[in-house]
Protein backbone atom coordinates (compact mmCIF):
# COMPACT_ATOMS: atom_id res chain seq x y z
CA UNK A 1 0.00 0.00 0.00
CA UNK A 2 0.99 3.58 -0.55
CA UNK A 3 2.67 5.17 2.45
CA UNK A 4 3.21 8.56 0.89
CA UNK A 5 2.56 10.59 4.03
CA UNK A 6 5.97 9.35 5.19
CA UNK A 7 7.75 11.18 2.39
CA UNK A 8 10.18 14.00 2.80
CA UNK A 9 8.06 16.82 4.14
CA UNK A 10 5.48 16.61 6.84
CA UNK A 11 3.15 19.50 7.47
CA UNK A 12 1.23 19.07 10.69
CA UNK A 13 -1.44 21.61 9.80
CA UNK A 14 -2.15 20.07 6.42
CA UNK A 15 -2.09 16.55 7.86
CA UNK A 16 -4.54 17.56 10.59
CA UNK A 17 -6.90 19.31 8.17
CA UNK A 18 -7.05 16.34 5.82
CA UNK A 19 -7.52 13.93 8.71
CA UNK A 20 -10.32 16.00 10.21
CA UNK A 21 -12.00 16.28 6.82
CA UNK A 22 -11.91 12.50 6.57
CA UNK A 23 -13.34 12.21 10.08
CA UNK A 24 -16.19 14.54 9.18
CA UNK A 25 -17.13 12.11 6.42
CA UNK A 26 -17.30 9.11 8.74
CA UNK A 27 -18.33 10.54 12.07
CA UNK A 28 -22.00 9.91 11.36
CA UNK A 29 -21.36 6.20 11.42
CA UNK A 30 -18.74 6.21 14.20
CA UNK A 31 -20.24 8.44 16.86
CA UNK A 32 -23.45 6.47 17.51
CA UNK A 33 -21.49 3.23 17.94
CA UNK A 34 -18.11 4.24 19.38
CA UNK A 35 -18.60 7.48 21.30
CA UNK A 36 -15.80 7.93 23.85
CA UNK A 37 -13.47 5.41 22.24
CA UNK A 38 -10.27 6.35 20.46
CA UNK A 39 -9.63 6.15 16.73
CA UNK A 40 -6.47 6.17 14.63
CA UNK A 41 -7.26 7.62 11.21
CA UNK A 42 -5.44 7.38 7.90
CA UNK A 43 -7.03 9.78 5.44
CA UNK A 44 -5.00 8.45 2.51
CA UNK A 45 -6.34 4.92 2.65
CA UNK A 46 -9.61 6.14 4.19
CA UNK A 47 -9.20 3.60 6.96
CA UNK A 48 -9.66 3.86 10.70
CA UNK A 49 -9.01 1.68 13.73
CA UNK A 50 -10.90 1.84 17.04
CA UNK A 51 -9.64 1.13 20.56
CA UNK A 52 -10.45 1.75 24.21
CA UNK A 53 -7.16 3.63 24.44
CA UNK A 54 -5.06 5.50 21.88
CA UNK A 55 -2.46 2.76 22.04
CA UNK A 56 -5.01 0.05 21.33
CA UNK A 57 -6.12 1.92 18.20
CA UNK A 58 -2.48 2.49 17.23
CA UNK A 59 -1.56 -1.16 17.68
CA UNK A 60 -4.35 -2.21 15.33
CA UNK A 61 -3.37 0.40 12.76
CA UNK A 62 0.33 -0.51 12.88
CA UNK A 63 -0.47 -4.11 12.03
CA UNK A 64 -1.58 -2.93 8.60
CA UNK A 65 0.63 0.13 8.13
CA UNK A 66 3.75 -0.28 10.27
CA UNK A 67 5.42 2.97 9.27
CA UNK A 68 2.55 5.35 8.63
CA UNK A 69 1.58 8.32 10.76
CA UNK A 70 -1.97 8.41 12.05
CA UNK A 71 -4.31 11.06 13.31
CA UNK A 72 -5.74 10.25 16.72
CA UNK A 73 -9.03 11.41 18.11
CA UNK A 74 -11.56 10.57 20.74
CA UNK A 75 -14.80 9.83 18.97
CA UNK A 76 -17.45 12.43 19.70
CA UNK A 77 -15.05 14.75 21.50
CA UNK A 78 -13.85 18.17 20.27
CA UNK A 79 -10.24 17.19 21.03
CA UNK A 80 -8.31 13.94 21.36
CA UNK A 81 -7.14 14.71 24.88
CA UNK A 82 -7.91 17.20 27.64
CA UNK A 83 -5.23 18.59 29.92
CA UNK A 84 -6.88 20.55 32.69
CA UNK A 85 -3.62 21.28 34.47
CA UNK A 86 -2.10 23.28 31.62
CA UNK A 87 -3.24 26.60 30.30
CA UNK A 88 -2.29 27.87 26.87
CA UNK A 89 1.44 27.73 26.45
CA UNK A 90 3.75 28.38 23.56
CA UNK A 91 5.31 24.92 23.80
CA UNK A 92 1.94 23.35 23.09
CA UNK A 93 1.33 25.42 19.99
CA UNK A 94 4.23 24.49 17.74
CA UNK A 95 4.44 25.12 14.02
CA UNK A 96 5.73 21.96 12.42
CA UNK A 97 6.82 22.24 8.84
CA UNK A 98 10.16 20.62 8.42
CA UNK A 99 12.11 18.15 6.36
CA UNK A 100 11.55 14.70 7.77
CA UNK B 1 -0.28 -7.06 41.51
CA UNK B 2 -0.83 -4.05 43.71
CA UNK B 3 1.17 -1.00 42.68
CA UNK B 4 2.05 1.75 45.08
CA UNK B 5 3.13 5.32 44.75
CA UNK B 6 3.57 8.35 46.94
CA UNK B 7 1.52 11.43 47.77
CA UNK B 8 3.40 14.67 48.28
CA UNK B 9 2.62 17.70 50.41
CA UNK B 10 0.39 19.13 47.69
CA UNK B 11 -1.64 15.90 47.57
CA UNK B 12 -0.20 15.06 44.16
CA UNK B 13 0.09 11.39 43.25
CA UNK B 14 3.42 10.09 41.97
CA UNK B 15 4.06 6.68 40.47
CA UNK B 16 7.45 5.11 39.68
CA UNK B 17 7.72 3.86 36.12
CA UNK B 18 10.44 3.10 33.60
CA UNK B 19 9.99 4.72 30.20
CA UNK B 20 11.81 3.30 27.18
CA UNK B 21 12.30 4.15 23.54
CA UNK B 22 14.50 2.82 20.78
CA UNK B 23 17.74 4.18 22.25
CA UNK B 24 17.36 3.88 25.98
CA UNK B 25 15.27 3.79 29.09
CA UNK B 26 14.91 5.88 32.21
CA UNK B 27 13.36 5.37 35.62
CA UNK B 28 11.14 8.29 36.51
CA UNK B 29 8.40 9.40 38.86
CA UNK B 30 5.30 10.31 36.90
CA UNK B 31 2.65 12.66 38.19
CA UNK B 32 -0.71 10.94 37.97
CA UNK B 33 -2.92 13.64 36.47
CA UNK B 34 -6.61 12.80 36.52
CA UNK B 35 -7.27 15.96 34.51
CA UNK B 36 -5.26 14.57 31.62
CA UNK B 37 -7.20 12.12 29.46
CA UNK B 38 -4.20 10.96 27.42
CA UNK B 39 -1.51 8.48 28.34
CA UNK B 40 1.85 10.15 28.85
CA UNK B 41 3.40 13.59 28.48
CA UNK B 42 7.16 13.87 28.62
CA UNK B 43 9.51 16.83 28.90
CA UNK B 44 11.76 17.18 25.87
CA UNK B 45 14.92 16.58 27.90
CA UNK B 46 13.65 13.15 28.93
CA UNK B 47 12.09 12.17 25.62
CA UNK B 48 14.97 12.92 23.24
CA UNK B 49 17.62 10.57 24.72
CA UNK B 50 15.07 7.74 24.73
CA UNK B 51 14.57 7.86 20.96
CA UNK B 52 10.79 7.70 20.86
CA UNK B 53 9.18 6.87 17.54
CA UNK B 54 6.80 9.35 15.94
CA UNK B 55 3.42 7.71 15.34
CA UNK B 56 1.07 10.56 14.52
CA UNK B 57 -0.78 13.65 15.59
CA UNK B 58 -3.41 14.38 18.23
CA UNK B 59 -5.26 17.46 19.42
CA UNK B 60 -5.08 18.73 22.98
CA UNK B 61 -7.66 20.87 24.71
CA UNK B 62 -6.04 22.90 27.45
CA UNK B 63 -7.52 24.35 30.61
CA UNK B 64 -8.23 27.70 28.95
CA UNK B 65 -10.32 26.00 26.26
CA UNK B 66 -7.74 26.38 23.49
CA UNK B 67 -7.02 23.41 21.25
CA UNK B 68 -3.65 22.67 19.70
CA UNK B 69 -2.24 19.92 17.54
CA UNK B 70 0.76 17.98 18.78
CA UNK B 71 3.00 15.24 17.54
CA UNK B 72 2.37 11.92 19.22
CA UNK B 73 5.12 9.40 19.93
CA UNK B 74 5.18 5.79 21.01
CA UNK B 75 6.92 4.79 24.23
CA UNK B 76 7.19 1.65 26.25
CA UNK B 77 6.54 1.78 29.98
CA UNK B 78 7.50 -0.80 32.53
CA UNK B 79 5.06 -0.55 35.41
CA UNK B 80 4.28 -3.28 37.89
CA UNK B 81 4.33 -6.65 36.20
CA UNK B 82 3.59 -5.25 32.77
CA UNK B 83 5.58 -3.71 29.97
CA UNK B 84 3.24 -1.93 27.60
CA UNK B 85 3.16 0.57 24.81
CA UNK B 86 1.68 4.01 25.36
CA UNK B 87 1.37 7.15 23.31
CA UNK B 88 3.27 10.18 24.53
CA UNK B 89 3.35 13.85 23.72
CA UNK B 90 6.54 15.83 24.20
CA UNK B 91 6.67 19.36 25.56
CA UNK B 92 9.55 21.77 25.76
CA UNK B 93 9.23 23.74 28.96
CA UNK B 94 7.90 21.14 31.39
CA UNK B 95 9.77 19.38 34.17
CA UNK B 96 7.28 16.75 35.26
CA UNK B 97 6.22 13.61 33.47
CA UNK B 98 2.42 13.43 33.38
CA UNK B 99 0.59 10.13 33.39
CA UNK B 100 -2.99 10.45 32.18
CA UNK B 101 -6.04 8.39 32.93
CA UNK B 102 -5.91 6.42 29.67
CA UNK B 103 -2.96 4.51 31.15
CA UNK B 104 -5.28 3.41 33.95
CA UNK B 105 -7.82 1.81 31.64
CA UNK B 106 -8.75 -1.49 33.34
CA UNK B 107 -6.97 -0.61 36.60
CA UNK B 108 -8.45 0.28 40.00
CA UNK B 109 -7.13 3.36 41.79
CA UNK B 110 -7.71 3.78 45.53
CA UNK B 111 -6.55 6.95 47.25
CA UNK B 112 -6.47 7.77 50.94
CA UNK B 113 -5.48 11.40 51.29
CA UNK B 114 -5.78 11.20 55.08
CA UNK B 115 -3.12 8.51 55.34
CA UNK B 116 -1.21 9.87 52.33
CA UNK B 117 -1.20 6.58 50.52
CA UNK B 118 -2.68 5.13 47.39
CA UNK B 119 -2.68 1.85 45.56
CA UNK B 120 -3.36 0.85 41.99
CA UNK B 121 -4.67 -2.61 41.27
CA UNK B 122 -3.53 -4.14 38.01
CA UNK B 123 -6.13 -5.81 35.79
CA UNK B 124 -6.60 -9.43 36.80
CA UNK B 125 -5.58 -8.89 40.41
CA UNK B 126 -8.11 -10.75 42.57
CA UNK B 127 -7.53 -9.77 46.18
CA UNK B 128 -6.13 -6.28 46.57
CA UNK B 129 -4.60 -6.72 50.07
CA UNK B 130 -4.11 -3.01 50.32
CA UNK B 131 -4.51 -2.59 54.05
CA UNK B 132 -6.05 0.59 55.31
CA UNK B 133 -6.92 1.98 51.92
CA UNK B 134 -9.55 -0.67 51.20
CA UNK B 135 -10.81 -0.65 54.79
CA UNK B 136 -12.21 2.83 54.34
CA UNK B 137 -16.03 2.62 54.21
CA UNK B 138 -16.06 5.29 51.52
CA UNK B 139 -14.04 3.08 49.23
CA UNK B 140 -16.14 -0.04 49.71
CA UNK B 141 -18.85 -0.61 47.16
Amino acid sequence: MNESNQENRFNLEDFSKKSEAFYNLIKGQLEPKFKGKYAALDFESERYWIGDTPTEALTKAKKEFPSKLFYFLQIGSPATFNIQSIISRSCLKPKYDFAW
Amino acid sequence: MILRGSIDDKNQLWVPITVAGEYGQQKISALLDTGFTGELQLPLQIAVPLGLKLVGVASYKLADGSVSQQMLFSASINWGTKTRLVTASVVMDAEDVLMGVSVLHGYVLLVDFQQKQFVIKEPGTDDPQVGDVTQSPALKS
